[in-house]
């Protein structure tokens, strides 16, 4: 069980966003350290499930890497058959956690 | 706790567009869990929810989070800068036209020491940066 505070990364902009890319190797890497960490997808971020690259990230940092999207899930990752956003109680889920958190750190479109 | 709380930063007048709504669902998410955030404009983005023309969405977003005391303050590029590093968490709302350079700009303590010998060269940083965190 890793009870350091976790961060917290929201995926909005989607793959080909290099700084969404850069923001992701580091949040990886923060998992390699340990980290616990829980990405959620939104908006363009929700192609991050459609091309695989989000899951290989999650099983290369083990257990420390969540990803919140069932939307996305049920969508069949892809971005054209996926809702532009979260739901909103899945926002508010994960947005709760913000106040034990190390950082949340976001990414637009 | 997070005291110290998310600085959301808009820089552009484009707030009717779907990225500015998601900006003010996750200002508003964070209002709805008792979450310390601001809601900023400087640079271009000055003024820009003052139009009487927002969309519906962003309009139910600003009026809800408004009930809460989190209200759009124009910043010029210093008090920004201030506000940042107060701040735990950034929200940036950039132009999409942006130039995406530098593809990610981490904001620490170090890059917020030499911003403050050139604000509005930071400002534009900000604005032309592909993705924003702030690293405390």
């Amino acid at each position: 069980m890793n009870a350091s505070p976790p961060l917290l990364v929201l995926l909005a902009a989607g793959p080909g966003d290099a700084g969404a890319e850069a923001l992701l190797v580091r949040a990886l890497e923060r998992a390699r350290e340990g980290r616990s960490v829980d990405i959620l997808l939104s908006h363009d971020g929700l192609a991050w499930a459609g091309d695989g690259r989000l899951e290989r990230v999650r099983r290369m940092a083990s257990a420390n890497v969540g990803v919140c999207s069932r939307q996305a899930r049920d969508a069949g990752w892809t971005l054209d058959d996926a809702p532009e956003g979260v739901a909103w109680s899945a926002l508010i889920a994960w947005v709760r956690q913000a106040r034990d958190a190390e950082a949340v750190w976001t990414a637009l479109p | 706790m997070n005291a110290r709380g998310t600085l959301a930063v808009v820089l552009t007048d484009d707030v009717g567009s779907p990225r500015a709504a998601e900006l003010l669902r996750m200002v508003a998410a964070l209002v709805a869990a008792d979450q310390p955030v601001r809601l900023v404009c400087a640079g271009a983005g000055r003024g820009a929810f003052a139009s009487d023309d927002l969309p519906e969405e962003a309009e139910a977003y600003l009026d809800g989070v408004a009930d809460f005391g989190v209200v759009p303050a124009d910043l010029e590029a210093p008090a920004l800068l201030d506000a940042i590093q107060g701040a735990r968490d950034l929200l940036r709302l950039a132009p999409a036209d942006r130039s995406h350079d530098p593809a990610l700009l981490v904001i620490d303590d170090d890059w917020l020491a030499s911003a403050r010998a050139d604000p509005a060269a930071a400002l534009d940083t900000l604005a032309t940066a592909g993705q924003v965190i702030r690293d405390n």
